[in-house]
């Protein structure tokens, strides 16, 4: 199992992370053997087997259609790294170089 | 003073004859945490003025709670410099729900970042170390619950099980760790690592301990969809109940050729002594259970790496400073804010999602967790009460021993992961220690029940200890 640096790049544009040149190098050795491990499941002997996707005994709960509590306007502003009024505030959303990809 | 924090049962016993006051016990805790926080690294907080319950099932019992686990009041700190300064506006069920029963928490406890680790190496607070032998590591991620309760600061602390994480540690500390069935205790205000896996446990001294707390702890809650509503009984009042014609299996799979040659001695030990309690030892076979970690790590880091997408600085939690658009805020908060660990994790979980590898691997992985409870399922069908096997496949390392390959600290989850991939209650009892170089070191049993069994788990569990 080999990685190359723009694989890891890649993965890491989809999951939100600006990795380094020294943390790409990482990864590319890391994951693969992580995932050198993991393909030890083979998928061929595990074809006819159903996925098990809920351990839990409960599905899906329907609760009432009602307002429950919710918490303070004020609570949720508190914790936010910057503020407008009653707005939590970013950067730009449009016009940057990122494009939009998440 | 200090001997009453070794027990949850004296704790209690004291406050309601009133010979201590709560207001003491908590004060005694937090001394001991205070003192020695230098050495063990055990809290994040300590808090110094604990708001102070003294009625109820645990009237009056310090409780110290992982930093997981949400607290209207103090730091949520998940171990992360993501969450550094976050203050939670509400509390976690399970920790309400201890205060009510007359819980006094007196500490949020450092754990690998996220609940990611087998060692409580892996914290933006730095590593917690074993109270056993501090050149070792506590185990983790519940790392400072266990280090907490063993070093006598506390006798009862929350941790959360992911893959094992109360369990290895009690385990490396010398404790009873108990991880209940999925759905058991509500996980409400418990930050969400891998979700179809995540439970809240208890690390205690020993087993009667766990049965007062899990009878306070588990329980339905309308705010978490997955907590399942079924009757929870007064499980330390059963707790001395015989049980007929008492089954136990152990599988081959146990007696693995990588185990530490001690691991082999105390499941021997183990196994005489549920014989000696009148117990039918049958052999049986988990032939999953090596393949078990690979499925674990993988729907793991699937999960995780889409529970963890909500660490984005936006709402809270760290934002990275004069980012020029909304993705570059993204990208620099995440990537300044998490872990090493926890960015492989994701990596690798991003990686396992992907198009072109979903198939390969997330779905592979789903068939092989098909597999592994059945095996289980098999077990308690052919009429075991409980499966016996190894906590962990040796004692505690020393620090940095595993950090240089990821896939050597996952293997250490080989006897745990299987538990949390069928959803199954098991418990880490101590065992015969091993001895490394002429130091003793602690290691666990573990003993795992068909799904809501827990009050029969603790019973059975109660055979192993010493003082029966």
């Amino acid at each position: 199992m080999t990685l190359s640096a723009e694989d890891v790049r890649a993965v890491a544009r989809l999951a939100m992370l600006n990795p380094t040149d020294d943390e790409v190098n990482a990864y590319r050795r890391d994951l693969a053997a992580v995932l050198g491990y993991m393909s030890r499941l083979d998928p061929a002997a595990l074809s006819g087997v159903e996925p098990l996707v809920h351990v839990g005994a409960t599905v899906n709960r329907l609760d009432a259609d009602t307002v429950g509590p919710m918490l303070p306007r004020d609570a949720v502003l508190g914790i936010a790294p910057e503020t407008d009024g009653p707005f939590i505030k970013v950067p730009k959303v449009l016009g940057g170089t990122g494009g939009g990809s998440a | 003073m200090n001997d009453l924090l070794r027990s949850v049962r004296s704790c209690v016993d004291a406050v309601e004859s009133r010979r201590v006051s709560a207001a003491e016990l908590a004060a005694a805790a937090v001394e001991q945490a205070t003192r020695l926080q230098p050495l063990l690294n055990a809290c994040i907080d300590v808090f110094e003025e604990p708001r102070v319950n003294s009625a109820g099932l645990l009237a009056g019992v310090p409780l110290a709670i992982k930093d997981n686990i949400c607290l209207d009041r103090g730091r949520t700190t998940c171990g992360s410099r993501m969450l550094e300064g976050y203050r939670s506006p509400f509390s976690a069920t399970a920790a309400t729900r201890a205060e009510r029963a007359g819980a006094t928490i007196i500490a949020k406890t450092n754990l690998d970042e996220f609940a990611m680790g087998s060692s409580g190496e892996h914290s933006a607070f730095g590593p917690t170390r074993n109270p056993c032998d501090p050149a070792r590591v506590p185990g983790g991620s519940s790392s400072g619950s266990a280090a907490a309760v063993a070093a006598g600061i506390v006798p009862l602390a929350l941790g959360s099980d992911t893959g094992g994480s109360v369990r290895q540690p009690a385990a490396f500390c010398g404790l009873v760790g108990f991880k209940p069935t999925y759905g058991r205790i509500s996980r409400h205000g418990l930050v969400a690592y891998a979700s179809s896996f995540d439970q809240v446990g208890t690390l205690t001294r020993n087993v009667e301990d766990a049965a007062a707390a899990l009878s306070v702890l588990m329980g339905a809650d309308p705010l978490d969809a997955t907590s399942v509503d079924r009757p929870v009984d007064n499980l330390a009042a059963t707790l001395r109940e015989p049980i007929a014609g008492l089954t136990i299996g152990v599988p081959a799979q146990a007696h693995s050729g990588s185990n530490h040659p001690d691991v082999g001695r105390a499941l021997e030990d183990a196994t005489l002594r549920l014989a000696s309690r009148g117990a039918r030892i049958v052999a049986i076979d988990l032939p999953m259970t090596d393949r078990g970690i690979a499925a674990y790590y993988i729907v793991a880091a699937a999960e995780a790496s889409s529970n963890l997408a909500r660490f984005d600085g936006a709402r809270y939690g760290r934002r990275a400073l004069g980012a020029k658009d909304l993705d570059e805020m993204y990208r620099r908060s995440r990537s300044e804010g998490l872990g090493a660990e926890v960015q492989r994790r994701i990596m690798l979980g991003t990686y396992v999602l992907s198009s072109g590898y979903y198939d390969a691997y997330y779905t592979t992985a789903l068939r092989a967790r098909s597999r592994v409870k059945a095996d289980f399922d098999a077990a308690f069908t052919a009429g075991c009460h409980a499966v016996l096997m190894p906590t962990t496949p040796g004692p505690a390392w020393t620090f940095g021993d595993r950090n240089n390959d990821p896939v050597a600290m996952y293997l250490e989850d080989v006897y745990t992961v299987g538990v949390n991939l069928a959803g199954l209650p098991a418990v880490s009892v101590p065992s015969t220690p091993a001895t490394v170089n002429g130091t003793t070191l602690p290691l666990g049993v573990q003993l795992i029940g068909p799904a809501f069994e827990e009050g029969l788990l603790l019973r059975i569990a109660r055979l192993l200890e010493d003082d029966q």
